[in-house]
C-alpha cells in the first residue's frame, strides 16, 4: 500500500535510492520462522549441551565398569586355574602314591583345559612328575629345578606367575606355580595356554563393536578377540592408551586416576578406552569402544534435535507462508478495495470472509463506502433542491423587484398625475360651465330673435349661425366632460380608500360586476354578443375589501375581455368563432382567487410588459384612457395586498388571475393611509 | 529415551546397509577333501564348514566341495581344476591336499587344516607370520607319537614292539614326522619302535598279519589321507589279527579301534572357517598365524579291549575323555 503523504512530497526532494521493500507476508513469514527457529535452536543447543555432558559421563562410567568387570573376569580365569591347581597342593599330597599323583594331574588337565602341562617339583627342587597333553608322562625325571624362579618364586610367594612366553613361536603360555601347603613344601607347576583367555576375552562384549584386550606389564599382548594378534606376539606398548597406562603405572600414580582416554585404536578409528589392572599378574585389561558407538546416544540426540529443528523450521515455514498468505490475501483485497474507493468507485464492496479483524476492517471499509455513497447522493439531491429553491427565490425576487419598480414608477406617476389633474380641473370646470352656459344663452338668443321680423334670408343665416354655435358649444361640453372624466380617474390614483371597506360576498360581487359589464357593453354596442361562462366556487366566501374599487377592477377587466373578443371577431371574420368570457372564483384558504378569461386576440409579448403602465393602451385614441389596468394594479396590490397576473397566448386567450387576501384591506389599509 | 532409540535406530539403519559384494557374482570357496564322495565323515565336516561360515554372516557365499579321496593323482587333477576355477579362497583338509594345491598357486589364499609341519614343508615362513598365501590349523604334533606309545604300553603292558603305520603323505623333508618322537618315547619305555610305510591298501594286511603273529606288538596308525581312507580296513584287520592299535584319528576308536588320541577335527574346521571368513573380508593369510590345537581327546573302546583280551587299568580309564562300550 502506498503512503499518499510520502508520494506527495517525494517530487520536491532528491529522489532517494529505491529502498528494498519486504512485503508484509515475507516479514510475517520471516518473523514467524525466525522465532520458531530461534526457539528450536536454543532448545536444541541446551539439549545438546546437557546431552553431551551426560553421554560422555555415562559412556566413561560404563567403560570404567566394563574395564573392571573384564579385569575381574580375567582374574577369575587365573584364580580358577590357581584353584584347580590348588587341590594338588594339599600338605599330604606329596605322600600319596605317584600313581595317584599322576591320576590327580590327569584330572587336573581334564578340568582345566587351559593347562597343557603340569609338573610336580618336590621340596628339594627335583621334578618328580610331569603330565602333558602332548608328550608322554614323565615320572621321577629328577630334573633339578631348585634354582628356577618357578620353584623359588612359588616357595617365596606361595603362588608365582611366570612371564608370558611363546611355545613353538606362536602359542602364548604362562607358567603358574603354586607352592604346596605345610612346611617344606613342594610346588605344582602348570603351563597355561593363554589362548584360552581368548574365550574369556571374546566373551566380554563392549557395546556392539567394542572389545577387551589384555597386555602384560611391558605391553605385550596376551589376550585379544583377534587371536592371531596374540599368536603373532604383538607388542602394544606403542599404542597410545597402553603407553599412557604403562607410564602411569611406572610413575606410581593411583591406578584409577586416568583410567580412560579417547584415543586411536589398534585398527584405527577413535575409541573410548578404559583400563583396569590385575595386580596379581601385573596385567592390564583394556576395554575400548568406538567413540561413534559410545557417543551414539549423543549422536542420536543430535540427529533428533536436528531432525526436530528441521521439521520445526519446515513446519514453521509452511505455517508461516500459509498464515502470511492467509493474512496478505485479504489485505491485498482490502488494498484493492480501498484503491477502488479512493478512485471514486463506491458501488463495489470488499468481500472478505476470514472471520477475523480483517473481515471486520473490510466491513468497516464497506460501511464507510456506503456512508460516503449515501452522503454523495443526499448532497446531490440537496444541492438540486437548494438550487431550485434559490432559483425560485431569485424568480420571486426578480418579480418583486419588477413589481416594486413598477409600483414606484406608478406611484410617482400617480402623484404627478394627481398634481396635474388638480391644476387642470379648475380651468376645465370654467370651460365646461361657461360652454354649457353659452349654449343656453344661444337658445335664449334664438328665442329673442324669433319674434323679430327679419327677411327670411337673414333669418335663415341667423338660425344657421346659432345652430352652428350651439353645436360647437355642445362639442366643447362633451369633450370637456371627457377631460373631466380623465382628470377624475387621474385623481383616483392619488386618492385611495376613497370608500369604506367591508366584508363582501365574493361570488355576488363578481356576478354583479359581470352583469353590469355585460349590459353596459350591450348598451354601448347594440350588436354585441358574447357567451358568459360562470364557474363560481361556493366556498369562495367572504373577503374584506373595498367593493366599489374591486368592482371597478372587475368591470375594467371584463370590458377589456369584451373588447378583445370583439376585436378578434372583427379581425377574423369567421362565423364559427364564438366569443366567450369565463369568470371563475376559487377558495385558496387565506386567499380568494378570481379569474377572468377571454378567448380574444391575446396580448403580444412586446405589449405584455407594459400593460400595467399608466397611459399605455392599445385602443384607438379616444376609446381608452390607458389608466384602466394601471388603476386596477394599484387597487389590487397596494390597496388590498393581493396580486394580479396575466397569462396569455396571442390569438388564443388572455386570462387575468386575481388573488385577494381575505383580510387584505384590513391589514394593508393602515399602512397605505398615513 | 524411547524416541531417541527410535531415531537412533533410524540413523543406524541408514548407515548399516550391508557392504556391496565386490563383484556381482558371489565369492567362491572351494574345499578339497581327502574323502571319497559320499563319505559320512567328509559330509559331516563339510556341513560344519558351511555352517560355521554361514554363522559368520557369509550367506551369499558359493562353497564347492571336491572329493579327492586317497587318490593322489585324482587329488592332483582336482587341485588343478580348483586353481583354474579361480576361487577367492581354497580350503584344504590334510597335508596331501594342501601339498597338491600349494604348488599350483602362490596367490590364491589357502586355509588348511591338518598340515603336519607347515614350516618344514615350506608352506609358511613361520607359524607367527606365515608370510604367503597359506595359513591354517595344525592337528597333530610330532610329540604325540610318545603319547600313542605310552597309551599302547599302558593298555597292553606286554608289548615289546610298536609299529607306526604311515604313508608317504605324512612324510616331511626330514623323514617321517613322528619317527623321532616315537623312537625317544619307545626307548624310554623299553620298546622297539618301527615305522612302516605303506603305499597302497593291499600292503596293510601283511604288516598287520606280521604284527599279529608276533603277539607282543602294537600298532600306531598315524594320521593322514591314507589312514582316513583305510581306517575301517585297518580296524577290521587289527581286530582279526588281535593287534592292539591306537589311532591318531579319533573316530576310528568309535568304529572298532582300541584307542585313539588326537584332536577334534570338527573344532579345527570351525576355526579354519573363521580364517576363511576373515580372508574373504580382506585380511591376508600372510598375517594370520598358524594355530595348533589345545585339546586332545583320549578315547578307549572297551568292546575292542575285551575282544583283544586286554584288561584296561583304571588309571588308563581315568585318563580317557570318552569310553566306548
Amino acid at each position: 500500500m502506498t503512503n499518499p503523504g510520502i508520494d506527495a512530497v517525494a517530487p520536491s526532494r532528491p529522489v532517494p535510492a529505491k529502498r528494498f521493500r519486504l512485503p508484509l507476508s515475507a516479514k510475517f513469514a520471516v518473523a514467524f520462522v525466525g522465532l520458531v527457529s530461534l526457539v528450536l535452536l536454543i532448545n536444541g543447543a541446551v539439549d545438546l549441551f546437557l546431552n553431551y555432558g551426560d553421554a560422555k559421563r555415562t559412556a566413561i562410567e560404563v567403560q570404567r565398569e566394563k574395564a573392571h568387570a573384564a579385569a575381574e573376569q580375567v582374574e577369575s580365569f587365573i584364580s580358577e586355574i590357581e584353584s584347580q591347581i590348588g587341590w594338588t597342593t594339599r600338605a599330604e599330597w606329596r605322600r600319596v602314591s605317584p600313581e595317584q599323583q599322576r591320576y590327580d594331574f590327569i584330572r587336573l588337565l581334564r578340568q582345566a583345559p587351559a593347562i597343557t602341562e603340569v609338573a610336580y617339583i618336590d621340596p628339594s627342587g627335583k621334578e618328580q612328575l610331569r603330565v602333558s597333553r602332548l608328550e608322554p608322562d614323565v615320572v621321577g625325571s629328577g630334573k633339578d629345578l631348585s634354582k628356577s624362579p618357578r620353584f623359588t618364586g612359588a616357595i617365596a610367594d606361595k603362588t608365582w606367575f611366570g612371564p608370558v612366553y611363546f611355545r613353538r613361536g606362536s602359542e602364548p603360555y604362562m607358567t603358574v606355580s603354586v607352592a604346596h601347603a605345610g612346611r617344606d613344601p613342594g610346588v605344582t607347576v602348570a603351563e597355561v595356554n593363554l589362548k584360552l583367555i581368548w574365550d574369556v576375552v571374546s566373551g566380554i562384549h563392549i557395546g556392539t563393536d567394542g572389545y577387551a584386550f589384555v597386555v602384560t606389564a611391558n605391553g605385550r599382548l596376551i589376550a585379544h578377540p583377534d587371536l592371531s594378534l596374540v599368536l603373532r606376539d604383538t607388542d602394544l606398548s606403542g599404542l597410545p592408551e597402553v603407553a599412557a597406562a604403562l607410564s602411569a603405572r611406572r610413575s606410581g600414580a593411583t591406578p584409577d586416576a586416568a583410567d580412560f582416554e579417547i584415543t586411536t585404536a589398534l585398527e584405527g578409528g577413535s575409541v573410548l578406552a578404559a583400563h583396569a589392572t590385575i595386580p596379581r599378574v601385573d596385567w592390564i585389561v583394556f576395554v575400548q569402544l568406538p567413540l561413534r558407538e559410545a557417543m551414539a546416544p549423543l549422536y542420536a540426540s543430535v540427529v533428533q534435535t536436528l531432525s526436530l529443528m528441521g521439521l520445526g523450521v519446515l513446519l514453521a515455514t509452511v505455517a508461516g507462508t500459509f498464515l502470511a498468505h492467509r493474512m496478505v490475501v485479504p489485505i491485498r483485497q482490502l488494498e484493492g478495495g480501498a484503491e477502488r474507493f479512493g478512485a471514486g468507485d463506491l458501488s463495489e464492496r470488499i468481500v472478505i470472509r476470514t472471520g477475523d479483524e480483517i473481515e471486520t476492517l473490510a466491513d468497516r471499509f464497506n460501511l464507510m463506502a456506503s456512508r460516503v455513497q449515501d452522503s454523495y447522493e443526499t448532497l446531490e439531491a440537496k444541492v438540486e433542491e437548494r438550487t431550485r429553491d434559490l432559483n425560485n427565490s431569485l424568480d420571486d425576487l426578480q418579480k418583486a423587484q419588477s413589481r416594486l419598480v413598477q409600483s414606484e414608477k406608478l406611484a410617482s406617476l400617480g402623484q404627478l398625475t394627481a398634481g396635474i389633474a388638480h391644476e387642470i380641473k379648475n380651468p376645465l370646470n370654467f370651460v365646461n360651465n361657461f360652454a354649457s352656459l353659452s349654449s343656453e344663452l344661444v337658445d335664449e338668443l334664438q328665442e329673442l330673435v324669433a319674434p323679430a321680423p327679419l327677411d327670411p334670408k337673414t333669418r335663415a343665416d341667423v338660425d344657421e349661425i346659432a345652430d352652428l354655435l350651439k353645436s360647437n358649444l355642445d362639442k366643447v361640453v362633451q369633450h370637456g366632460r371627457r377631460a373631466d372624466s380623465i382628470v377624475k380617474n387621474m385623481l383616483l390614483h392619488s386618492r385611495t380608500g376613497s370608500s369604506e371597506h367591508r366584508p363582501v360576498e365574493i361570488n355576488a360581487l363578481v356576478e354583479e360586476s359581470l352583469n353590469l359589464a355585460y349590459h353596459g357593453a350591450r348598451a354601448a354596442q347594440p350588436g354585441f354578443n358574447v357567451t358568459l361562462v360562470r364557474d363560481f366556487d361556493p366556498a369562495a366566501g367572504v373577503a374584506d375589501l373595498y367593493p366599489q374599487e374591486v368592482t371597478r377592477v372587475l368591470l375594467n377587466l371584463m370590458s377589456n375581455g369584451f373588447y378583445a373578443t370583439e376585436k378578434r371577431k372583427a379581425e377574423s371574420g369567421a362565423s364559427d368563432y364564438e366569443p366567450t368570457l369565463a369568470v371563475a372564483t376559487r377558495d385558496r384558504g387565506d386567499y380568494v382567487e378570481i379569474r377572468v378569461r377571454d378567448n380574444g386576440t391575446g396580448i403580444p409579448d412586446s405589449v405584455r410588459a407594459k400593460i400595467f403602465d399608466p397611459f399605455f393602451t392599445t385602443k384607438p385614441a379616444g376609446e381608452g384612457t390607458g389608466l384602466g389596468l394601471s388603476l386596477s394594479h394599484d387597487i389590487l396590490v397596494k390597496q388590498h395586498g393581493g396580486t394580479v397576473d396575466v397569462a396569455t397566448e396571442p390569438g388564443q386567450f388572455t386570462e387575468f388571475t386575481i388573488t385577494l387576501p381575505r383580510d387584505g384591506a384590513k391589514t394593508v389599509q393602515p399602512k397605505s393611509t398615513p | 529415551m524411547r524416541r531417541r532409540t527410535v531415531i537412533a535406530g533410524l540413523s543406524w539403519a541408514a548407515a548399516g546397509w550391508p557392504l556391496a559384494p565386490r563383484a556381482d557374482e558371489p565369492a567362491l570357496v572351494v574345499a578339497l577333501w581327502p574323502f571319497a564322495d559320499g563319505n559320512a565323515e567328509g559330509h559331516a565336516l563339510s556341513a560344519i564348514f558351511r555352517t560355521a561360515l554361514r554363522d559368520r554372516g557369509q550367506t551369499t557365499l558359493r562353497i564347492e566341495d571336491r572329493w579327492g579321496g586317497a587318490d593322489v593323482e585324482r587329488t592332483g587333477v582336482l587341485a588343478a581344476e580348483i586353481v583354474q576355477s579361480g576361487p577367492q579362497v581354497i580350503f584344504a583338509f590334510l597335508n596331501a591336499q594342501l601339498s597338491a594345491l600349494s604348488a599350483l598357486s602362490r596367490t590364491i589364499p589357502m586355509i588348511f587344516v591338518g598340515a603336519s609341519d607347515p614350516v618344514g614343508s615350506g608352506y609358511v615362513a613361520s607359524l607367527q607370520r606365515p608370510g604367503g598365501n597359506i595359513t591354517g590349523f595344525t592337528l597333530y604334533e610330532a610329540s604325540l607319537a610318545g603319547k600313542w606309545v605310552a597309551a599302547l604300553k599302558e593298555a597292553a603292558p606286554a608289548i615289546r614292539r610298536v609299529t607306526l603305520l604311515s604313508n608317504a603323505s605324512t612324510e616331511v623333508r626330514r623323514g617321517n614326522f613322528y619317527s623321532e618322537a616315537l623312537r625317544t618315547a619307545a626307548a624310554a619305555l623299553g620298546i622297539e619302535p618301527a615305522v612302516c610305510m605303506v603305499g597302497s591298501a593291499g600292503e596293510i594286511e601283511p604288516v598287520v598279519a606280521d604284527l599279529g603273529q608276533r603277539g607282543d606288538a602294537g600298532l600306531i596308525v598315524a594320521p593322514g589321507t591314507f589312514s582316513e581312507a583305510n581306517g575301517d580296513r585297518i580296524v577290521a584287520l587289527t581286530a582279526a589279527h588281535r593287534v592292539p592299535t591306537v589311532f591318531a584319528i579319533r573316530r576310528f576308536a568309535h568304529r572298532g579301534g582300541l584307542m585313539s588320541y588326537g584332536p577334534d577335527p570338527a573344532d579345527a574346521v570351525r576355526r579354519a572357517a573363521a580364517y576363511v571368513d576373515r580372508v574373504l573380508r580382506g585380511e591376508k593369510p600372510a598375517t594370520l598365524p598358524v594355530q595348533a590345537p589345545t585339546k586332545f581327546d583320549f578315547i578307549v573302546n572297551l568292546n575292542s579291549a575285551r575282544a583283544l583280551g586286554l584288561e584296561i587299568s583304571s588309571a588308563l580309564l581315568a585318563q580317557a575323555d570318552e569310553i566306548v562300550e
